[in-house]
């Protein structure tokens, strides 16, 4: 409400009143600043001091002309960098863990996870990394770094947009009428993918896993499990698609992050669709760094299940991000040994029915952060427990309304959501009248609804 | 391309100017109570450093906008209708086509908090301010007791013996409520999880009666939904246990005795808890018979519909579908003096001005229990020169629809709600010191379940 109602357009108006680059500039600064801190005012000063470390790495590394000195201080910002990442995000799990080892009880308060840090961790690190490949100049002015940083529309929950995706466009960007209508009609677009489908789909999860499990039998987990991956796709890429358009409002042109996945027909396809701002980082900072494909099988082996093993435990704290991560790496690479062959030579619609089928048991790996929880829930899904219909009806009527959900999804996960910008043939007449309506659908839904669950609080 | 630019100028207009305005009108505040839900609306909250770092600012501005934007009240609402519309027809086909395989076998008992408002939507504050109609309980879904249907040796009541099971299922609509056979029904209220809070009634009533010998004692006990699960045919059994523990005569307790749904259908309407007018009027020939056996109960002129009632069941997204007509009875009541909590009124409720507007023509207005029989008043005292004898009644909103119907055999007529008589009338309430100072014949205590079992209800010394 308060983002929709109050922030974005008093943001618009006051960005558009200037005419300045630099008072521009400055509008979205405070706008980022207020927006990040809206929801936790004293995390605001963590993320400040992360830039800070970045900006005086960054302009020391530019200063120095042996390569000694500016390997040094690169390692020392990164280092800095990821302790603050490690510290609010990992140190709970690494003593738990070590507590479980040793059977011993450390007394420590529990360290709070300050929203969207591993997103600006992973761009102030772009950021430094290019710095140090002399690929993007150095950013001197401090505000500038910590606008590219902050920068509203992407911080909380994505893409991870590259320091030379915008290096630009923090001095030279066009605003224009067109795009901003654009830009607009696809932040609906998101609001939409987020509000409408991807709640809706959260309810079926929600239901069916709090419910009894032999009422809800076989057939109701695998729905559950169909939902989640509903769910999560269609609530990251509204959020991207939210930033995206956002962005392009203010004239920013962020990379896409989603290229409609659950098409893939494998799982080396999927990972070059879905969150292509997260597998590139990966790739050309950490997999390409290890030497990617150009070494030995074994070698290649440990790289991908590496790159894979700290994907997982990007995603959060907890080994079934890590077993979630190698999992997708195990099937990699079979795909890439010979399962990939294997699959060429079958009809697409088996490609698709194994890559959906994969992604789907990851997407249970990936929600069941208790190892108890995800024997069971993988056990139901691979056993024949029949469902009672009238008791799951009975516990919760609402199902009802939630199963609309999953034929909606599964036809809005298909490429056309490009009718809306991307069909040339297309009026902006349609197309506004389109978003108007949807703006007014996802405007009363947050008016009535409380229900909106947020699963980037662990990112 | 002038074509391409103007569109998307209305475009972004319309958008801007819709946000906008929702925010202006936040600013300005203009709306102070939303009918719809029953409640004050929420307005911009003042902004200070500390209640931004605390993100007491924050949540304010989420609920202000929510409550004063354009027309966010009446998308709630069609949001609600359409939602508990769908919700409504779903399980109505679902029953249909397929229930019949498998029946409730769930008897959904739940725990009756103190709290007093169904949905989260009615305050003690509207209530004080005398708006919007005023509602009982809030039956919370205890989670130790709803799964624990046989209650424990030492506390089991008397069975009732003639549980009238229904078939079908009860469909969880959530906050302890459920849609069965087109009805909205609350849970059973558990008599295991509610029983602290019962005996601490019970001992109340029976201090009350010792401590008052020249009184005669009354109870009246009015079954519901909360009593008897109509698929399963299990009951709560709550009131025999009041019977067998209150020391009054037998002949001195009784209740409204309703054994299967198609009796509580009689009584009772699908979209709020207090029970119809068919009800209250069988409840008070009951009490009347009870009170003075000799007497006879006033006869109904005529029977109105007088509009239609969205009651406390429909204020939540999955029954705001729900509506029943509104009928009524018409009495011929004697001229009488009211006072309201100490201040001098024309009458108690607005039975007639309801049963007058109808007859002339207008029965399609949105009523209410309260609007139409009174709102829960702290003390209501009734002067009726004709009647004989005096009453004081303690109850719940149950008995707003009896009052006037009573007070017509009495000459003097007090009736006290505990949970506002000391908020409205500044006073304590104190039995004794009442007695004292009013010299009442007959006590009668009249409820659901939830009068019983609510801390608020038991009665002072």
């Amino acid at each position: 409400m308060t983002f929709i109602y109050c922030f974005l357009p008093v943001v618009c108006v006051c960005y558009f009143a200037f005419k300045n680059r630099t008072w521009r500039n400055a509008v979205l600064l405070v706008a980022s600043l207020i927006f990040y801190s809206w929801g936790e005012p004293s995390f605001a000063a963590l993320m400040i001091l992360a830039t800070f470390i970045a900006y005086i790495g960054g302009l020391l590394m530019s200063k120095t002309r042996f390569l000694y000195y500016r390997s040094f201080i690169f390692v020392i910002t990164v280092i800095l960098i990821t302790a603050n990442l490690f510290i609010f995000k990992y140190f709970n799990f690494v003593i738990e863990n070590i507590e479980a080892i040793t059977g011993s009880a450390y007394s420590f308060e529990k360290i709070a996870l300050p929203i969207g840090i591993s997103f600006y961790t992973f761009q102030i690190l772009s950021y430094v990394i290019d710095l140090y490949r002399k690929e993007v100049a150095v950013q001197k002015n401090f505000f500038k770094l910590l606008l590219y940083v902050s920068l509203f529309p992407q911080l909380i929950a994505g893409p991870i947009v590259r320091y030379k995706t915008i290096e630009n466009e923090i001095d030279n960007r066009t605003e224009s009428l067109d795009a901003v209508a654009v830009g607009t009609r696809r932040f609906i677009l998101g609001l939409s993918k987020k509000l409408l489908i991807s709640n809706g789909a959260a309810r079926i999860v929600e239901i069916i896993y709090a419910g009894d499990p032999n009422e809800f039998g076989t057939l109701m987990y695998w729905l559950a499990a169909i939902s989640y991956a509903l769910q999560i796709y269609f609530d990251f890429s509204g959020y991207s698609d939210m930033a995206i358009g956002a962005g392009k409002i203010f004239g920013f042109n962020f990379l896409e992050n989603f290229d409609h996945p659950y098409t893939a027909l494998s799982i080396t396809e999927f990972w070059r669709k879905w969150h292509i701002s997260l597998s590139s980082w990966f790739r050309d900072y950490i997999y390409i760094p290890l030497g990617g494909n150009r070494v030995g099988k074994g070698r290649w082996v440990f790289n991908i299940l590496i790159v894979w093993a700290l994907t997982g435990l990007w995603h959060g704290a907890s080994w079934n991000f890590v077993l979630w991560g190698l999992y997708f790496a195990v099937f990699l690479i079979a795909e890439k040994l010979f399962l990939g062959k294997l699959l060429s030579k079958l009809p697409k619609f088996i490609q698709w029915i194994y890559s959906a089928f994969v992604v789907v048991v990851g997407w249970v790996i990936f929600y069941q952060d208790k190892m108890d929880e995800l024997i069971k829930t993988l056990s139901m899904m691979f056993s024949l427990v029949p469902t009672n219909f009238t008791r799951m009806v009975a516990n919760d009527s609402e199902i009802f309304t939630a199963l609309i959900f999953i034929p909606l999804g599964i036809i809005c996960m298909l490429p056309i959501s490009n009718w809306l910008e991307k069909g040339k043939e297309r009026s902006d007449l349609a197309k506004n009248v389109l978003s108007l309506v949807l703006l007014a659908l996802c405007v009363a839904f947050v008016l009535s609804t409380k229900f909106n669950p947020f699963i980037y609080f662990r990112f | 391309m002038k074509k391409r630019k103007i569109t998307n100028i209305a475009f972004l207009a319309i958008i801007l100017v819709f946000m906008l305005t929702g925010l202006i009108l936040t600013i300005a505040g203009s709306t102070e109570f939303l009918e719809y839900e029953n409640r004050k609306a929420n307005k911009m909250p003042s902004f200070s450093v500390q209640s931004y770092l605390d993100k007491s600012f924050q949540d304010g501005l989420e609920d202000a906008l929510a409550d004063q934007t354009l027309f966010a009240p009446q998308i709630r609402e069609a949001y609600n209708n359409v939602l508990s519309g769908f919700i409504k027809s779903a399980v109505t086909t679902f029953t249909e086509k397929y229930e019949t395989a498998d029946t409730d076998d769930d008897n959904h008992e739940i725990y009756i908090a103190d709290s007093d408002d169904i949905g989260g939507h009615t305050t003690d504050d509207s209530i004080s301010d005398g708006q919007g109609e005023q509602t009982e309980q809030n039956p919370v879904v205890d989670p130790e007791s709803s799964k624990d249907p046989e209650p424990t040796k030492e506390s089991e009541p008397i069975k009732d013996p003639e549980p009238s099971p229904g078939g079908g299922t009860y469909y969880s609509v959530g906050g302890g409520m459920y849609i069965y056979k087109d009805y909205v029904v609350q849970g059973v209220a558990s008599f295991k999880a509610n029983k602290p809070r019962l005996d601490a009634f019970i001992e109340s009533y029976n201090k009350a009666v010792e401590a008052h010998p020249e009184q005669n004692f009354y109870l009246y006990y009015i079954e519901r939904d909360s009593d008897q699960n109509y698929a399963t045919g299990y009951r709560s059994n709550i009131y025999d246990y009041i019977k067998e523990s209150v020391n009054v005569p037998e002949s001195n307790v009784s209740r409204q005795h309703i054994t299967s749904f198609e009796e509580y259908t009689e009584f009772n309407i699908k979209s709020d808890h207090h029970w119809g007018y068919k009800g209250s009027y069988s409840g008070y020939k009951d009490i009347l018979a009870m009170l003075k056996p000799a007497a006879h109960p006033l006869e109904p002129l005529g029977e109105y519909k007088l509009g239609y009632i969205k009651g406390s069941f429909t204020k939540t997204e999955k029954t705001a579908n729900f509506k029943d007509d509104f009928y009524a009875y018409e009495f011929e009541f004697p001229a009488w003096e009211v006072l309201l909590n100490g201040k001098s009124a024309a009458c108690y409720g607005n039975r007639q001005a309801y049963i007058d507007k109808a007859k002339n023509g207008n029965t399609s207005q949105a009523m209410s229990y309260g609007s139409f029989y009174g709102q829960d008043v702290g003390e209501i005292i009734i002067h009726n020169p004709t009647g004989d004898g005096s009453l004081l009644i303690f109850g719940n909103s149950y008995d707003n629809a009896l009052i006037e119907l009573l007070a017509a055999h009495y000459e003097y007529t007090y009736s006290i709600d505990l949970r506002y008589y000391k908020k409205q009338t500044g006073k304590s309430f104190g039995l004794s010191n009442y007695l004292e100072n009013h010299g009442v014949d007959d006590i009668l205590c009249v409820g659901n379940v939830n009068y019983y079992v609510q801390s608020p209800f038991k009665i002072p010394e």
